[in-house]
């Protein structure tokens, strides 16, 4: 299980593949934990009856086009990789362009939304649930920016021509596609218990 | 993927300040854990002074200059600070870099035959937003309307601007604490995935050292419980910053508001397996010195781990005793009591455990196994006076007393400042080439024994007597009058206690230049950490090694001329 | 020199006393804990004279050889797990039923009828606030009784239901003569009872940090006669309910104009 090394000048030890992806794995878990505590009390607060909030139905609307894009984003970027390991040369595709764009126009759409629902009179000054909805699509837009940071790192090494580590590609994939499984989630959770 | 870099340009940089290398992160943790011991320590002299003497003016020698200039007089919201930053540093910044980012640090690839942590650079980055966690915390010492002053609790509303503490101490606190946890998911993310990916060939999971089990299990714990905190602190922050209403009820909750209560629910779910990720590394370590320091396998090793597992798990569901006070359904509260009771039974095995290793041993009374059994008697005492916590009807009457302070200061106190002295003499020779002077070591931990025992039990006492706590002024209360001279005689004690950190101190620092060089293996330990020569290179082992035996073989009659044998060395007989 | 170890043992280990007991449920707490106290001096006195044979008999010097044994037999396994029980059943098992009765038969167990005394206390920064009914019984309406802050008097030998609420930050209302607390939390109404035993004057203070002047939060309580109380209870005056001055909160308003104060909340 654990690599046989035998080396007496200390060279470049590689961290293998399996452990990169074990510690992604692990951090996708602490993540996890993070938005089960807020979903968790987001449901205490729904339970006690401490404010109402009410979507109305072109919100929900909106809400469903900008998870369907991030989706599309995430399938961007799957077929994009699948396109890199094939050809095995730094070449960028229009996948990977495409799925940048439309992880932003997600993002420009999170914002529409929350001034949709702000306009609607939930704001987070005096509705503990609206607060709840920002924060946690906040705290998931503040990854997602982390994200495309990433993504934009990976954009600078392709257009140089450099050599990426197959492993980083397809982490940075995990994590993107993490990333959206998320949002699905907690949209979901949020239809369900409003 | 991260790689270990032998760099060919050795800078300072990259040696010693921005360091990669397991062994000089864990040495920076163990110097900035030991600035914060000193500073929390302060403090708490500070507060001990208050509630001794409270009309008096804090001392010279006492540095009563600092507080409030000229006049020396400690004021009631001073004194809320005191508490309030002396239980948030000595937690989260003295004890937390000490034995989890120091010896987790140093340790963890050494005693599982690893060349560093799995992920170096992330390593790096934890100190230093560690680090930066400390300089956001202090900095909030020059904020003209003080520090925060809300207890290391913080509940809300009390910690919200509508509790009335004025400025932004509050706000720091927050913040530091989050920059502090994410330092800490580094760190726990690292140390999970070593032991899991980088243990050497032949080191299965039960040949591990007991210290790395300690050290493994609480950053398992660290992984899952830091991002709860994380999440109600970003909450209270932006209820402190934004304007939001997430805790607050209440006269200024506009238009409804929300519940305070859960703050403390989110808390403590944290908050109590941060205790246990407190003391893991502790129970670890000592499982592991007592079996060297009586020439003996550490008795039922196998049931240690699985005791010690169990206690993780329980650990998760227990937080509502801490919150008996307030108001909770009844079956709710049965059901914390039992849960937090059940903890009582594998707590009590590895304790037996501990025992049975002395037993039918041959105790060498080093000062590291001093320190050792210290932790067995001021555990004992911390663990059984949390029965009366646990139950539900004791605890209505000591919850909020100077009890508990007693008890969690035996368990988290007491318990963890043993064991980190314990480990700091054991490793001390690894660290840095040299022994420290043993006469002082053993002057220092006597004073530190007998001035502990008599600040705490007395503490308990007083609790017991009905004192309650954060009190700035006890005389306020004619029921808690005669319990003034028992506060002066803890405090008197308390400044004895930290007159002989001051030994250690000078122990420590004179011991790096002066002290006698060490041999490589001075305790004749198994482990795979003193198998190299001193400085301990970059890479720890030239040749991975491969670990034939558990790291108990003490006494073993097949093995002969020894009482001892290292891990990588075959016997007659395995184990 | 047996009753003195026992005394030592059964809460002498703490050196001093609690407060005076003067409830009528408080002694139940006080029993545990002296259970507790026997328990467990017993057992960290076993592990104190073990640790002191270990350090006489396993001393290097004395005993060089050390005994290899990983302790890991079966028989060593199902030992040190029978001790594990051993410590839960004499301990935990104990404790907990003896709370659990008590939690079941007093605590828990809100006194219901005609000679109840409630009364509403609204702790703040930095005062308790003390409400009573009044002869209508209800609570919110003109006749009820605000005596001055921090002056609290009840009769002796008749059960007293409290419920507590803040309007600023959390408190405790404590009560060191009869073991017991609860915590003031704004947003929502807890409730407690107790009884006491026998008159006097005590104190009650403020468990849970509430600010710069936490450690002054103290409360005056008056136990005396039922003749005495009501003769009391006469003598203030009734809340004036013309004054405008509304800087309290209505848990349910129904019109009426309070200064503070809620709905009774009804027990189960």
């Amino acid at each position: 299980m654990s690599p046989q090394v035998q080396s007496s000048d200390l060279l470049q030890i590689e961290c293998d593949y399996e452990t990169s992806k074990m510690g992604v794995l692990i951090s996708f878990g602490g993540i996890i934990m993070l938005f089960v505590t807020f979903l968790a009390t987001f449901s205490a607060m729904v339970a006690k009856e401490l404010a109402y909030i009410k979507i109305d139905g072109a919100t929900i609307f909106v809400a469903g086009v900008t998870s369907i894009i991030l989706i599309m984003s995430s399938v961007m970027f799957h077929k994009s990789h699948s396109l890199w390991k094939k050809n095995k040369e730094a070449t960028i595709s229009n996948y990977f362009y495409v799925s940048i764009i439309f992880g932003i126009v997600f993002l420009i759409g999170q914002i529409n939304l929350w001034k949709m629902i702000v306009n609607a009179g939930f704001t987070s000054h005096s509705n503990v649930l609206a607060g709840m909805v920002y924060l946690i699509g906040g705290v998931h837009a503040v990854h997602l920016i982390a994200g495309l940071s990433v993504l934009g790192w990976l954009w600078y090494q392709l257009i140089q021509s450099r050599q990426v580590k197959p492993v980083r590609y397809q982490l940075i994939g995990w994590f993107w596609h993490f990333l959206t499984a998320l949002w699905c989630i907690i949209f979901i959770f949020f239809v369900i218990i409003l | 993927m991260e790689g270990i870099k032998m760099s060919s340009s050795k800078s300072i940089m990259s040696t010693h300040i921005f360091s990669t290398d397991h062994k000089t992160i864990g040495k920076q943790f163990l110097f900035l854990g030991i600035f914060f011991l000193l500073f929390g320590g302060f403090q708490a002299m500070l507060i001990r002074w208050q509630l001794a003497y409270p009309e008096q003016p804090v001392p010279w020698w006492l540095f009563g200059s600092i507080v409030n200039g000229e006049a020396g007089m400690i004021t009631p919201d001073v004194y809320n600070q005191l508490f309030t930053m002396h239980g948030t540093i000595m937690i989260f910044w003295a004890i937390t870099p000490l034995l989890i980012g120091a010896f987790g640090n140093f340790l963890i690839p050494l005693q599982i035959g690893a060349k560093d942590m799995a992920f170096p650079t992330l390593n790096m980055l934890s100190f230093w937003t560690f680090f930066l966690s400390g300089v956001v915390l202090l900095v909030s010492y020059f904020l003209p309307l003080g520090v925060a002053s809300g207890g290391w609790t913080s509940y809300p509303p009390l910690s919200l601007p509508a509790g009335g503490i004025p400025g932004l101490g509050q706000a720091f606190w927050t913040l530091s604490i989050t920059l502090m946890g994410v330092a800490t998911m580094m760190g726990a993310i690292n140390y999970v995935i070593t032991v899991i990916r980088l243990r050497a060939p032949g080191m299965t999971y039960f040949r591990m050292p007991l210290s790395v089990w300690g050290l493994w299990l609480t950053s398992i714990l660290n992984v899952i419980f830091v991002p709860v905190i994380a999440a109600g602190l970003i909450m209270l922050l932006i209820d402190q910053l934004l304007g939001t209403q997430f805790f607050l009820a209440g006269r200024l909750a506009a238009g409804g508001g929300g519940d305070p209560l859960l703050f403390q629910h989110v808390f403590w779910i944290f908050g109590h397996p941060e205790v246990y990720i407190l003391i893991l590394p502790v129970w670890g370590i000592v499982s592991e010195l007592l079996s060297v320091f009586s020439r003996k396998p550490a008795f039922g090793a196998k049931i240690t781990v699985i005791c010690m597992s169990t206690i993780v798990v329980l650990s998760s569901v227990v937080w509502g005793h801490h919150m008996y006070t307030t108001g909770m359904s009844p079956l709710l509260g049965k059901t914390f009591m039992f849960l937090t009771l059940l903890i009582s039974i594998p707590s009590s095995i590895f304790f037996f455990n501990w025992l049975a290793t002395l037993w039918r041993g041959s105790l060498h009374f080093d000062p590291p196994m001093l320190h050792t059994m210290a932790v067995i008697w001021v555990f004992a005492i911390g663990g059984l006076t949390g029965l009366y916590n646990a139950t539900v009807t004791a605890d209505i009457y000591l919850h909020d007393t100077m009890f508990v302070v007693g008890h969690f200061h035996y368990t988290m106190a007491a318990s963890v400042l043993f064991g980190g002295y314990a480990a700091i003499a054991y490793w001390y020779s690894r660290m840095f080439g040299r022994m420290l002077n043993p006469l002082l070591s053993k002057i220092h931990f006597w004073g530190t024994f007998i001035t502990i025992n008599l600040v705490f039990f007395n503490m308990m006492a007083t609790g017991y007597a009905g004192q309650h706590r954060r009190l700035y002024n006890i005389g306020e209360f004619e029921f808690l009058q005669p319990l003034a001279d028992m506060n002066i005689f803890i405090t008197i004690m308390a400044f004895f206690l930290g007159a002989f950190q001051i030994l250690f101190l000078y122990n420590f620092i004179h011991s790096m230049v002066k002290g006698k060089v060490a041999e490589n293996n001075p305790w004749k330990s198994n482990t795979l950490e003193w198998t190299m020569d001193y400085p301990i290179p970059h890479g720890n082992f030239s040749t991975i090694p491969v670990v034939v035996n558990g790291p108990h073989e003490y006494s073993n009659p097949d093995v002969k001329d020894a009482d001892w044998v290292c891990q990588t060395v075959k016997i007659g007989n395995e184990s | 020199m047996m009753k003195k170890i026992i005394k030592t043992m059964t809460g002498g280990i703490w050196l001093v006393d609690p407060p005076k007991d003067i409830s009528l449920n408080g002694y139940r707490i006080d029993n545990v804990i002296q259970y507790t106290d026997f328990v467990i001096t017993l057992y960290f006195g076993i592990v104190v004279v073990s640790l002191i044979f270990f350090i006489w008999r396993y001393n290097a010097r004395k005993h060089p050889h050390a005994v290899y044994d990983l302790g890991n037999t079966k028989k060593h396994r199902y030992l040190t797990v029978a001790m594990g029980l051993l410590v839960f059943f004499s301990i935990d098992v104990v404790i907990e039923s003896m709370a659990f009765k008590d939690l079941k038969e007093a605590f828990w167990k809100f006194p219901k009828g005609e000679d109840v005394v409630r009364i509403e206390i609204m702790p703040q920064q930095y005062a308790w606030n003390i409400r009573y009914p009044g002869d209508d019984d209800i609570f919110g309406t003109n006749d009820d009784i605000v005596p001055p802050q921090n002056i609290l008097h009840i009769p002796v030998n008749t059960p007293i239901v409290v419920q507590l609420t803040t309007y600023d930050v959390i408190h405790s209302f404590y009560l060191p003569n009869f073991r017991y607390k609860q915590d003031a939390t704004p947003g929502m109404v807890t409730a407690m009872w107790f009884q006491a035993k026998e008159t006097g004057d005590y104190e009650f203070a403020c468990a849970e940090l509430c600010g710069n002047s936490h450690f002054k939060m103290k409360g005056f309580l008056t136990v005396e006669s039922k003749d005495e109380f009501d003769n009391w209870i006469v003598a203030q005056e009734p809340e004036v309910t013309d004054d405008d001055d509304d800087w309290g909160f209505e848990e349910e308003d129904e019109g009426v104009p309070t200064k503070w104060g809620w709905q009774w909340k009804e027990l189960k």
